[in-house]
C-alpha cells in the first residue's frame, strides 16, 4: 500500500524532466529518513533508470514517479507504458558486462547496471495493456548491536502479553533474544532491532512481548505481511529456562487469534522454532545453509493455514511435476497441476531477475522479474557472479501462479538447482523454492 | 483518458478489508478432493430439511410466478409471524437472511465515530458488517466460553449504539439465562440498542432460557433476531427476521432493502411456522442423539470439547484445524475450522443423523490414529 505521505510526479517523457527528478528525489528521500549519502545514491540510480526508460516509454503518456516512504526504506517507482523493453542491464550479473557496454559505447546500459547495483531491491510489475511499474528500494542503515549477556530468572506471578510494545520494550526483547541465539539463526529485523522498531511503528510488522508478573521480558514473537496471503512470523523466542513451552504456547495462540480474521490464508516461519507445538504446524521442508566457517546448517520451515483450503490450479513444468505431486500429497493440499513448457514462443531478448542479498550469512535469493530468451544463460551468469562474490547459499523462487515462471523450472534444473520446498500461497499462488548445489561438498 | 485509480475512489476502511471467500459448491469440492460423497457438517444446517408444510409450499411454486415481484415487505409472512408470536405485523422486518437485518440495524443506528460491542469469539457477521461500514467493533473476550456481561458493559461508551449478544452463542453453545439477560438490560438502561440473536433458539429446551419476544415488552431497546436457516431448514432460500417495538422497527425499515426476500422463501417460511411442532421435536431428537455420539467419540479420543445448546459441538484437535479439515475432506467429511473464530485448532461439527455421526467418528478416529 502506498503511504498517504508519498510524493507523485507526473513527468513529460523528455530529457528535461531529469532535472525535476534530480531535485525532487533527494529532498523527498531525506525527508523520508534516508541519510544524505543514501539519498544521493538513490537519486543517481533513479536518474539513470529514468533516462533509460525515456527511450522505451510511450511519448504520448507522461511517466509517473512515486517517491514512497517505507518504514525502513525509501521506494521510488516508475509507472510507464512501453511495448518492448530490454531491462537486461538491471540484472546483478550485468556488472560483468560493463566493459562490453563501454566498448560498445552503450552508456545507457552502463547507467542501468549502476542503478541496479546501488539499490537493495527491485520489483517489476506488468499492469496490463503495456503499462508497467518498476520500483527501486533503498534501505536505511541499521547497526547490529553486540549480543548482550544472557539474563535468566524464574518468572514471577501471572505473565501477560504486551500486544503493542513500546519501542524500548521491543528493543529490550530483541537484545534478550540476541543473547540467547546465534545471530545466524535470527532474521535481520531482530539482529538489527532498530529495523523491527521502525517496521512496527510503520505498521509493516507486528510484535508481542511476554512479560512476567514483575514486567520482565520473557519472550518475543513478531510477524510481517499485512495484506499478504501468507503472514511470515519469527519465533516464538523465549529467553528463559523456565516455563518455555507455556510462554511459547501463549505467544502462538494470541498470534493466531490476532491474525485469524486478517484475511491471510496462512502463516509461515522460515526458521521453525523448536518451541512450535508438534502437529500444529506442518513442516514445509528444509534448506541447507553453508556458514562462513564451512559448517552446514539445516533450516526447517513450517507453516499452517488459517483458512480452509480452497484448492488451486498451479502451473507445473515436467522437471518438477513429480516433486510437486509428492509434496502436495504429503501436505494434503488439493492442487490441479497444469503442465507448462516453453515451446519456442516469442519472448523478449533479455530476462531480468531480482536478487535479494544477505551479505553476512552469504544468502542470495533470486526471483524472476521478466522472462527472456537468455534465461538459462542468465541463471548461469547469476550463479557464477554470486559465487565470485562469496555467496555459497543461492536460492531461486518461482511463483506457480505464472506459467512463464513455472516454465523456468527446467532451466533451473539444467543449471544445478534442486526444488527443496513448496510454500503454499506464499506468493500469488504457491511458491517453489530451489536451492543451488553447494560448490564444494560441505 | 485518465487511468482508473481505485485507491483514490475506495474508502480506507474498505481498502483494508479482506473479502470473505465462501466454500466452493459441493460438486467442485468433491472433484477437488477426489471423493464420491460429502457430508456437510460445517454450516449447522438441519439435515432433516424443512418441515413438511414448507416443502409443500416450495413445491407449489409455479415457474410462471417467477416473473412477478415478491411482496416487497413480506406482508403475509409478517402477518403470520404476528399471529404466531402475539405481536403486530409492524413489529417484524424480514430480510435476506439474518446478515441483511444485521446490516439494516447497523445502518439505522450507527454514524461516523460510533461503535458496536460484541464478543471476540462469536458469529462474525456483527463485527464484519460494522467494520466494512466504517464503524468500530469492540470485541470483548468470552468468559468460560460465554458472553461476559461485565466486559461488554465496560466496553460501552457514549458512542456505543448497539450491543450484539448471540444467545445461544455460536460456536460455543453457551447462553445467558433470563435472569442474566434481564440484569444486562437493566445495566444498559436504554443507553443503546441490544440485539439478541436467537438463531438457534428452537434447539434450546431449557426452562431458564429467555424468550426475547416476551422480554421486549419490558425493554424498548431490545431487538430479537431469528432465522429460518437453522431449525427450519430453509438456508438456501435466505430468510431471517427481526422483531422489536413498532417505533424501533420503523427506524430500521428506513435503511432496509425492500424486495430482497423472494416469493418462494416467504411462502415456505409462513408454512413452516404454521406447522412446526413435529419438525422441531424430530430435529431435537436427532441433535440429542448426535450429541451423545460425538461426546462419546471425543471422550474416547481424549479430545477437549464444548457441548452446549444448538446443533453443533466444538472440539479441540491435537493438530492444526486446517490440516484436520483437509484430511477429513479427503474422506468425504466437511467440518468448520475454528481458527477464523479465533479458536485455533478447534473444529465445529454439526449434529445430524446417526449414520453420518458414526461415519464422522470413524473417519476422525482413523485420521487421528494415522
Amino acid at each position: 500500500m502506498i503511504s498517504e505521505r508519498h510524493v507523485t510526479l507526473l513527468l513529460p517523457t523528455e530529457t528535461a524532466s531529469a532535472a525535476v527528478v534530480n531535485t525532487a528525489v533527494p529532498r523527498a528521500a531525506e525527508a523520508f529518513g534516508l541519510g544524505a549519502g543514501a539519498a544521493l545514491k538513490l537519486t543517481l540510480a533513479v536518474e539513470e533508470v529514468f533516462l533509460y526508460l525515456l527511450d522505451a516509454a510511450s511519448r504520448e503518456r507522461r511517466m509517473e514517479l512515486d517517491i514512497i516512504p517505507r518504514p525502513t526504506a525509501v521506494e521510488v517507482a516508475f509507472g510507464f507504458e512501453a511495448r518492448t523493453l530490454d531491462l537486461g542491464a538491471l540484472n546483478l550479473t550485468a556488472q560483468a558486462d560493463a566493459c562490453a557496454f563501454l566498448e560498445q559505447e552503450d552508456f545507457a546500459q552502463v547507467g542501468l547496471l549502476l542503478a541496479a547495483s546501488a539499490v537493495d531491491r527491485m520489483r517489476l510489475e506488468h499492469l496490463g495493456a503495456g503499462r508497467m511499474r518498476l520500483a527501486l528500494e533503498l534501505d536505511r542503515d541499521y547497526p547490529e548491536p553486540p549480543a548482550p549477556a544472557a539474563v535468566d530468572f524464574e518468572p514471577q506471578g501471572p505473565f501477560r502479553l504486551e500486544l503493542a510494545p513500546a519501542s524500548e520494550l521491543l528493543q529490550e526483547a530483541c537484545l534478550r533474544v540476541l543473547a540467547r541465539h546465534a545471530a545466524g539463526d535470527l532474521p535481520r529485523m531482530i539482529r538489527a532491532p532498530g529495523m523491527l522498531m521502525d517496521l512496527v511503528a510503520g505498521g509493516e510488522a507486528k510484535a508481542m512481548v511476554a512479560l512476567d508478573g514483575r514486567e520482565r521480558v520473557c519472550g518475543l514473537l513478531c510477524w510481517t505481511g499485512r495484506n499478504a496471503k501468507t503472514i511470515t512470523f519469527h519465533g516464538p523466542y523465549v529467553s528463559l529456562s523456565a516455563k518455555r513451552e507455556e510462554t511459547a504456547r501463549r505467544l502462538l495462540d494470541v498470534f493466531l487469534q490476532g491474525v485469524a480474521k486478517s484475511g491471510a490464508s496462512g502463516v509461515m516461519t522460515p526458521l521453525a522454532s523448536d518451541l512450535l507445538p508438534s502437529g500444529e504446524y506442518e513442516g514445509l521442508g528444509s534448506l541447507d545453509r553453508l556458514l562462513p566457517d564451512g559448517a552446514k546448517q539445516v533450516r526447517h520451515a513450517a507453516f499452517r493455514l488459517i483458512a480452509e483450503d480452497m484448492g488451486a490450479t498451479v502451473w507445473a513444468h515436467p522437471a518438477i511435476q513429480e516433486f510437486l505431486e509428492r509434496e502436495y500429497e504429503r501436505l494434503d493440499l488439493v492442487r490441479d497441476l497444469r503442465s507448462v513448457v516453453s515451446l519456442g514462443e516469442s519472448r523478449p531478448e533479455s530476462s531480468v531477475f531480482s536478487a535479494s542479498l544477505e551479505v553476512g550469512p552469504g544468502v542470495a535469493l533470486l526471483r524472476p522479474l521478466m522472462e527472456g530468451r537468455d534465461a538459462s544463460a542468465n541463471i548461469g551468469r547469476h550463479v557464477s557472479a554470486l559465487r565470485a562474490k562469496g555467496f555459497p547459499n543461492i536460492l531461486f523462487e518461482l511463483d506457480l501462479a505464472h506459467g512463464w515462471q513455472a516454465a523456468m523450472a527446467g532451466l533451473l534444473a539444467d543449471n544445478g538447482f534442486k526444488p527443496r520446498m513448496v510454500h503454499p500461497l506464499g506468493g500469488r499462488s504457491d511458491l517453489v523454492i530451489f536451492q543451488h548445489e553447494f560448490p564444494v561438498a560441505p | 483518458m485518465n487511468s482508473l485509480s481505485l485507491h483514490s475512489l475506495v474508502p480506507e476502511h474498505v481498502r483494508r478489508f479482506e473479502p470473505y471467500t465462501p466454500s466452493r459448491p459441493d460438486p467442485v469440492l468433491m472433484r477437488m478432493y477426489g471423493v464420491e460423497h460429502l457430508h456437510r457438517l460445517n454450516n449447522n444446517e438441519n439435515a432433516l430439511g424443512p418441515p413438511n408444510a414448507a416443502r409443500l409450499a416450495i413445491e407449489a411454486f409455479h415457474s410462471e410466478r417467477a416473473a412477478i415481484y415478491p411482496s416487497g415487505d413480506c406482508f403475509l409472512l409478517r402477518e403470520a409471524l404476528a399471529e404466531r408470536f402475539g405481536k403486530l405485523p409492524e413489529q417484524f422486518l424480514v430480510g435476506n437472511g439474518s446478515c441483511e437485518v444485521i446490516t439494516s440495524v447497523i445502518k439505522a443506528f450507527c454514524g461516523p465515530g460510533d461503535n458496536i460491542v460484541t464478543a471476540d469469539k462469536t458469529f462474525a457477521v456483527y463485527e464484519w458488517v460494522a467494520e466494512f461500514s466504517g464503524f468500530e467493533a469492540r470485541l470483548t473476550p468470552l468468559r468460560d466460553y460465554a458472553f461476559d456481561p461485565e466486559a461488554m458493559l465496560a466496553a460501552m461508551d457514549a458512542r456505543t449504539k448497539i450491543a450484539f449478544v448471540c444467545n445461544p452463542n455460536n460456536p460455543t453453545g453457551t447462553y445467558w439465562s433470563e435472569a442474566a439477560l434481564c440484569a444486562f438490560m437493566d445495566a444498559v438502561d436504554n443507553r443503546c440498542i441490544v440485539v439478541v440473536d436467537e438463531a438457534y433458539l428452537e434447539y434450546v429446551d431449557k426452562p431458564d432460557f429467555p424468550d426475547g419476544m416476551r422480554l421486549m415488552e419490558h425493554y424498548p431497546n431490545l431487538v430479537v433476531f431469528r432465522t429460518f436457516s437453522k431449525m427450519y431448514g430453509l438456508a438456501a432460500l435466505r430468510i431471517g427476521y427481526l422483531c422489536a417495538s413498532q417505533e424501533l422497527v420503523d427506524m430500521v425499515r428506513r435503511t432496509h432493502i425492500v424486495y430482497s426476500v423472494n416469493t418462494q422463501a416467504q411462502a415456505a417460511a409462513a408454512a413452516a411456522i404454521a406447522d412446526d411442532a413435529g419438525h422441531i421435536a424430530a430435529t431435537r431428537r436427532m441433535v440429542a442423539e448426535g450429541r451423545t455420539i460425538l461426546e462419546g467419540c471425543f471422550t474416547r479420543l481424549g479430545l477437549e470439547f464444548v457441548s452446549g445448546e444448538g446443533n453443533y459441538i466444538m472440539a479441540r484437535a491435537p493438530l492444526s484445524d486446517t490440516l484436520l479439515y483437509r484430511k477429513l475432506m479427503k474422506r468425504g467429511v466437511m467440518v468448520r475450522t475454528m481458527t477464523g473464530f479465533r479458536f485455533p485448532n478447534w473444529i465445529r461439527v454439526s449434529l445430524v443423523q446417526r449414520p453420518v455421526m458414526e461415519e464422522f467418528c470413524q473417519v476422525l478416529e482413523d485420521v487421528l490414529g494415522a
